[in-house]
């Protein structure tokens, strides 16, 4: 027990102790840093690599990294070495991918340079995690008895897990893949034989694979978003619980029986599988840190008939148990999601600069 | 770039195709529309019974509709739908009565001044333990036209009704108010007493009786219908009589399928056919309307003394009832089985049933069968916890069969129930 607590004491003193070594090198490196930034001030431009070195190989915070990067490449712009200064400035990238320079902070050939690289990242990934409810579009009524039935379907709450990949082809277009799992559930309604009840509560389980484009506004913290594409949409199960009643109110002694219920059945037997939708959102991204956290809207347009038709006409199973049929029905779904978003910033020269903004922004500060 | 316009145009391609395959009205396959279960009825329990179906194809349905939960404060009355052949409800009529009544059979009038309207056959309860008949003639659309009633005994009961083309017309059934003076089996060392005697009644074109025979000495028996045959008339009936050494006799009450030709009064017949199992009872519950390759079929329930081990029991006999071409249990197995209908197709015979499980609850069993009795395939049609059960069966001229039955939905509500299947029993 003793050398167990030794061994704690020992990992603890040693974390504490490579925690303040760390803490004074960079306060070491601030000065270091501040030095260069005079020298670069007083136009000693050849001192400056070396008399970062030190700190750049082991020293620097995030922060302290991208300014000394940053004194660098304008340090090399000015001894005419471009390549160490491209260099310099993509190491500025990876210690900050959302850094952009501004023309009226940063020197002009500065300006220049960092239009021939981009941190924007390629791909994303998200997870997200919400509610929903599916409305039921009827295509067809499908009456069980020889008159027409009075069917209501009511909206229920359900749930859904997902995640997905952003493929960026700029700033602020993507293209979309998502799996998503979700819950949702329906109620239907239905008045028969004059005023007989009949009501099925089903819920069903989904696997969606949605692929979609996606516009993003890229400035401020909160950035809204909206896309538009389409789905495929797999069934996974269909649960019903039928509650049915009688009632006579007609009559002179009018009878209204209990409700009788039966159990959860499934009723996938009446369903196709594989169905199709598409889709609309948006919603809003809250940036912490690179990453996002993010709230989204979504419809999904039903475009499949879920029902086979079997439900009405069957030998056994819930249509002469129960004087069920379904209707034709294609189903929507509304959902809320919150998730996180983390892109994948990459760093790198483009092919063709960017240099067309460049006298546009410097109009405009000049203004 | 070329690898971001050839991905946006796959998704464009891709939406396009999803988009142009949406699911409508038009593009989906509505087979329920001619293949269908249909249930009918409005408040209380529906019963069905019987159905004609007419030449334009429509389908006019018989049964009882039943108001009140309890037997005691119940109210019975004639129900009739008329649908199309899609199964959509056309009209349906309750007809008004001061007694319960219960609807029996439903023929169209295909002689006589009627010709063209359809006959319905009921039975009411005129007093405790008094049961009368009732013809009424109702048109296409369900109108009363005009009722008769039938009390010339105490208590009778028509099981069937049939129409000919001379305009006169039979009622086949039972009476309690039996013949007292009738033969008996004189096998039975203590004679029980007589309960029932089979009806025939035949009546002129104006529905007044010709002449009515209460045939049998029977502790129970009935006539279950009477077909034309040739320019003869064939009745069919089941009871307990002796058959003239015709089948065993023995000193029990032993029920039998019984067929008679006769010209135009049943007492006369000219040619008696028996069918039945030694020690077994056989009660007739259909017989067919009309001939099929010279034969007809009669389906019942075959059981034991006591009621016990039913099962599906069929006999086809020839036409001029020379001979019984074939007859034996069509359905039996662990479940009960009890015979409820039959009908001539075109090269079949169609028979309903309904089997009967251990918590005495039913479910509707069809069979499409040769007239050698030989099974060409068997349905099945119910929930095991419901009592379902079947009325009647037909083909329709395209071959597409067509069943009524009732089915007890959800464990507490009766409704008439219209099955159409293809001819190969699908739907």
């Amino acid at each position: 027990m003793g050398f167990f607590k030794f061994i704690v004491g020992l990992i603890i003193l040693s974390g504490l102790s490579i925690h303040v070594s760390a803490q004074e090198e960079r306060t070491d490196c601030e000065q270091m840093l501040a030095i260069a930034s005079e020298e670069f001030n007083s136009g000693r431009f050849y001192g400056i690599p070396a008399l970062l070195k030190p700190c750049v190989d082991r020293g620097f915070s995030r922060e302290q990294k991208q300014r000394a990067f940053l004194l660098l490449a304008q340090t090399y712009l000015l001894l005419d070495d471009p390549i160490s200064a491209e260099n310099s400035y993509l190491e500025v990238l990876r210690a900050n991918p959302e850094f952009e320079t501004d023309t009226a902070l940063h020197p002009i050939d500065l300006v220049y340079l960092s239009k021939k690289f981009t941190a924007d990242p390629i791909f994303a990934v998200f997870a997200k995690v919400g509610g929903n409810t599916s409305p039921v579009r009827v295509i067809q009524t499908v009456s069980p008895s020889g008159q027409p039935v009075n069917n209501n379907y009511g909206l229920r709450a359900g749930f859904q897990v997902g995640g997905g990949v952003d493929y960026n082809f700029t700033r602020f277009l993507a293209i979309s893949a998502e799996a998503e799992f979700g819950f949702t559930s329906y109620k239907k309604t239905q008045t028969r034989f004059s005023d007989d009840l009949l009501e099925l509560t089903a819920n069903q389980s989904w696997a969606t694979i949605p692929v979609y484009a996606k516009y993003t506004f890229v400035k401020g913290n909160f950035r809204p978003y909206g896309y538009g594409g389409f789905a495929i949409q797999f069934l996974n199960s269909e649960n019903g619980k039928f509650i049915s009643q009688k009632r006579d109110l007609s009559d002179l002694n009018p009878v209204i029986l209990p409700e009788s219920e039966t159990t959860n059945r499934s009723l996938m037997e009446f369903r196709n599988t594989f169905n199709r939708s598409f889709l609309i959102g948006g919603g809003v991204r809250y940036k912490k840190g690179l990453d996002y956290f993010f709230v989204d809207v979504r419809y999904y347009f039903g475009l499949s008939n879920i029902v086979v038709p079997t439900s009405s006409a069957d030998y056994t199973g819930v249509l002469p148990e129960l004087g069920h049929a379904d209707d034709m029905f294609r189903i929507d779904n509304l959902s809320l999601s919150i998730g996180y978003y983390h892109p994948f910033y990459n760093p790198r020269k483009l092919k063709h600069a960017k240099t067309k903004t460049v006298l546009k922004g410097i109009n405009k500060s000049s203004k | 770039m070329k690898f971001q316009k050839l991905l946006f145009g796959c998704l464009w391609l891709t939406g396009s195709v999803l988009l142009f395959t949406c699911d409508t009205k038009n593009n989906i396959d509505p087979a329920f529309k001619n293949y269908f279960i249909k249930y009918y009825g409005e408040d209380g329990n529906h019963e069905a019974k019987d159905f004609v179906v007419n030449d334009d194809g429509t389908v006019i349905i018989l049964g009882t509709v039943s108001f009140g939960q309890t037997q005691a404060v119940q109210t019975r009355r004639v129900y009739i739908v008329k649908t199309d052949l899609e199964g959509n409800e056309l009209w349906n009529r309750t007809l008004g009565s001061t007694f319960n009544e219960e609807a029996a059979d439903i023929e169209s009038i295909i002689g006589g001044p009627d010709a063209g309207n359809f006959l319905i056959l009921s039975n009411f309860d005129r007093a405790a333990d008094r049961t009368n008949m009732r013809l009424t003639v109702i048109n296409s659309n369900g109108d009363s036209l005009k009722s008769y009633e039938y009390s010339q005994y105490l208590s009778l009961r028509g099981l069937s009704v049939t129409s000919s083309a001379s305009g006169i017309m039979y009622i086949s059934g039972l009476t309690t108010d039996i013949d007292a003076g009738s033969d008996k089996n004189v096998l039975l060392t203590t004679p029980p007493p007589i309960l029932e005697d089979y009806l025939i009644i035949r009546l002129r074109n104006d529905y007044t009786i010709e002449f009515d025979d209460r045939i049998g000495g029977s502790y129970e028996g009935a006539a279950v219908k009477v077909v034309p045959s040739g320019s003869s008339f064939v009745y069919a009936a089941y009871s307990d009589e002796l058959t003239s050494s015709n089948l065993p006799d023995n000193n029990e009450h032993e029920h039998n399928f019984i067929f008679r030709l006769f010209l135009s009064n049943p007492t006369s017949a000219a040619v008696s056919l028996f069918s039945g199992s030694l020690n077994l009872d056989e009660k007739m519950i259909a017989f067919t309307d009309k001939p099929l390759f010279n034969t007809f079929c009669a389906i019942g329930t075959q059981s034991d003394f006591n009621g016990a081990n039913r099962k599906a029991y069929a006999t086809v006999v020839s036409s001029s009832l020379s001979s019984v071409i074939a007859e034996g249990v069509v359905l039996s197995g662990p479940n009960e089985y009890e015979g409820v209908a039959v009908s001539a197709a075109s090269t079949s015979y169609l028979m309903l049933a309904n089997e009967i499980n251990s918590a005495n609850r039913r479910d509707i069993v069809f069979i499409k069968m040769s007239t050698g009795l030989v099974p060409e395939f068997t349905i099945k049609f119910g929930a095991v916890d419901n009592d379902d059960r079947g009325a009647a069966v037909a083909e329709l001229p395209s071959g597409d069969i067509l069943i009524l039955g009732t089915m007890q939905l959800a464990g507490q509500q009766d409704k008439i129930a219209l099955i159409k299947l293809r001819p190969n029993g699908t739907f």
